[in-house]
């Protein structure tokens, strides 16, 4: 029952530029009855300042990120090389969530440490499917 | 007899040196290659004016694109009177203070050769500065050449005289050899020029071109990447809806919605070719020229195309060992996959066959190795066959092969890129032959 709970309230920093996708994935999370809260960046600058912000106040890091590749201003894999590269955001772990098909993109998310290589589907049941795997798997990241 | 003889050398002698002059001419022409002008007519006014026995000699063009009169060498003239003449006073033939009573002017403007054997009895005109630095009172005749090439006359030689002339035949016949011999020189390297003016201009078209090409393979590349976007957006919204509404959907309204969901379907497929086909024409660079094992890849492709080989109930023949071939992997395989999958999808035998053979034939180039991968299927009819490279091409409709159309534009581009090439032997209801080249694995 506790670790049930715990999952709900998984909290989550999605980087994601797309409005609509932001939305998919708040929909998805809703109607599968998970409840997660959400921080939000939409650029790649504005979620490394973000996890500054959260490191430097000594708050407590989100238990999940969820990376698009495509960002404005500083891309998803940069966005990655930072994150796994500075010791105290290293530990979180990091999904990158990405509409890419580039075998390429999915080599360097993980030489530059990504837990998971998700490709965005297009229907909202795999959404579902996926934010409930994310969910449910956290803890193994 | 003797006293013929003597009264005769002289004139032979002068014959003679005549023919040396036009030797040398010649020979100097024939060495220039360039449209180094003022080096032909120096080496050419000097022989030339000094065997006619003219006192002042001026080679003069019409440069284009005012028609100025330009004076590329002299004989008896300072070299101060060809620099004042050409860029001071910068005349053109529409200059006013031009005459076409100037003997130059007279034969290009006529394009014939202008003799006048005595300047008291003709009228005739010179340019101040002619008058100043000759003093044209002096001048008794004058011959004039043009030089014509291609029908248009570009410049002329003009010989003035002290002495007055009675330019008999062979004077005349000397006078114009040489002419011919300047003006074919001018000819040849205005040829030329032409030639390497066409040869610049062929390359920068090249050039452009390549670059056009260039873009547009990155705008496929590009466009299909980024419509991809919205399309999963919308997929991805019509699924929420259609998990919604489904059931509140009436028959047609259903109907409606479907064919909203088969579009968005077919258009994914599409942008998927289209981005398969910007692949195949982007360089990966570094893996465009792989060792590609056939045999290894062959087995990949079956063991891809399982399903689609067991549901058909196909087979696939082919010779034991393979040779190598050089290319990006990926690419390599889309041709075969294409190929093979096209053979066992357009067939309507009991069982479809494929069979790959290599087809070493001795018009390949050397470092071109031949395949055929031959089918039992369909076939396609004789007036097609020029159609199913292009882009897009379907020769059926969605109902009886699905499809967009796109592999055989994919294989073509991606053996375009291997300058490669590919053609069909084929005939309705009789199965097709593909034959196509792959570079060769050199040792």
């Amino acid at each position: 029952m506790n670790a049930e709970l715990k999952l709900k309230m998984l909290d989550i920093l999605l980087v994601e530029d797309n409005p609509d996708d932001v939305l998919l994935t708040e929909l998805a999370i809703k109607e599968s009855n998970i409840q997660g809260s959400f921080t939000l960046a939409n650029n790649g600058k504005a979620a490394l300042e973000i996890l500054n912000d959260i490191v430097s106040t000594g708050e407590k890091l989100p238990d999940l990120i969820l990376l698009d590749i495509n960002l404005p201003k500083v891309n998803g894999l940069e966005v990655l090389k930072e994150i796994k590269s500075n010791k105290s955001t290293s530990i979180i772990p990091t999904i990158v969530f990405t509409s890419s098909d580039a075998m390429s993109d999915m080599r360097s998310s993980y030489e530059n440490g990504a837990e998971l290589y998700i490709r965005k589907p297009n229907n909202i049941q795999e959404y579902k499917k996926i934010m409930k795997y994310i969910v449910e798997n956290s803890f193994r990241f | 007899m003797n006293c013929e003889l003597k009264l005769k050398t002289p004139s032979l002698e002068k014959t003679l040196k005549k023919l040396k002059a036009i030797e040398d001419i010649s020979y100097a022409c024939s060495n220039l290659f360039t449209s180094d002008m003022p080096t032909v007519s120096e080496k050419v006014m000097k022989p030339f004016c000094e065997l006619a026995g003219c006192d002042v000699g001026v080679f003069m063009l019409l440069k284009k694109p005012q028609e100025q009169i330009y004076i590329i060498s002299t004989y008896g003239l300072s070299q101060t009177f060809i620099e004042t003449y050409n860029t001071k006073l910068k005349y053109t033939i529409h200059s006013e203070d031009v005459s076409e009573y100037w003997p130059s002017l007279r034969s290009v403007l006529r394009k014939q050769i202008v003799l006048i054997k005595d300047t008291t009895t003709r009228k005739v005109e010179y340019s101040k500065l002619f008058r100043n630095s000759v003093g044209p009172e002096t001048i008794r005749s004058i011959a004039s050449v043009p030089i014509v090439v291609n029908n248009e006359a570009i410049g002329a030689i003009t010989l003035y005289y002290r002495k007055p002339q009675d330019f008999d035949d062979e004077e005349l016949s000397f006078i114009k050899a040489t002419t011919n011999i300047i003006t074919g020189t001018i000819e040849r390297n205005h040829l030329l020029e032409t030639a390497k003016k066409s040869e610049r201009e062929l390359a920068q078209a090249n050039e452009v071109l390549k670059h056009v090409n260039q873009e547009l393979d990155s705008f496929v590349y590009i466009a299909s990447h980024d419509l991809r976007e919205p399309l999963r957006t919308i997929e991805s919204f019509v699924s929420i809806v259609q998990d919604r509404m489904s059931k509140n959907l009436d028959k047609e309204n259903n109907d409606y919605f479907m064919r909203i969901v088969n579009a968005t379907r077919r258009m994914r497929k599409l942008i998927q070719d289209l981005t398969h086909l910007a692949r195949a024409t982007k360089d990966t660079k570094e893996k465009e020229r792989e060792v590609v094992d056939l045999n290894l890849l062959l087995n990949e492709i079956q063991f891809e195309l399982t399903a689609f080989i067991q549901n058909k109930n196909a087979e696939i023949i082919m010779p034991d060992k393979l040779p190598n071939v050089i290319g990006n992997k990926e690419k390599i395989t889309s041709v075969f996959k294409n190929l093979i999958a096209n053979g066992i999808k357009f067939n309507k035998s009991e069982k479809p066959r494929i069979i790959i053979t290599l087809d070493n034939d001795a018009n390949f180039d050397t470092d071109k190795i031949g395949f055929c991968i031959e089918d039992n299927g369909i076939g396609i009819e004789q007036e097609y066959q020029g159609k199913i490279f292009e882009l897009f091409q379907r020769l059926h409709s969605q109902d009886e092969y699905e499809g967009t159309g796109a592999g055989l534009a994919i294989v073509k581009k991606i053996l375009e890129k291997y300058n490669c090439e590919i053609c069909v032997e084929s005939d309705k209801g009789k199965g097709s032959k593909f034959y196509f080249t792959l570079p060769k694995e050199i040792n």
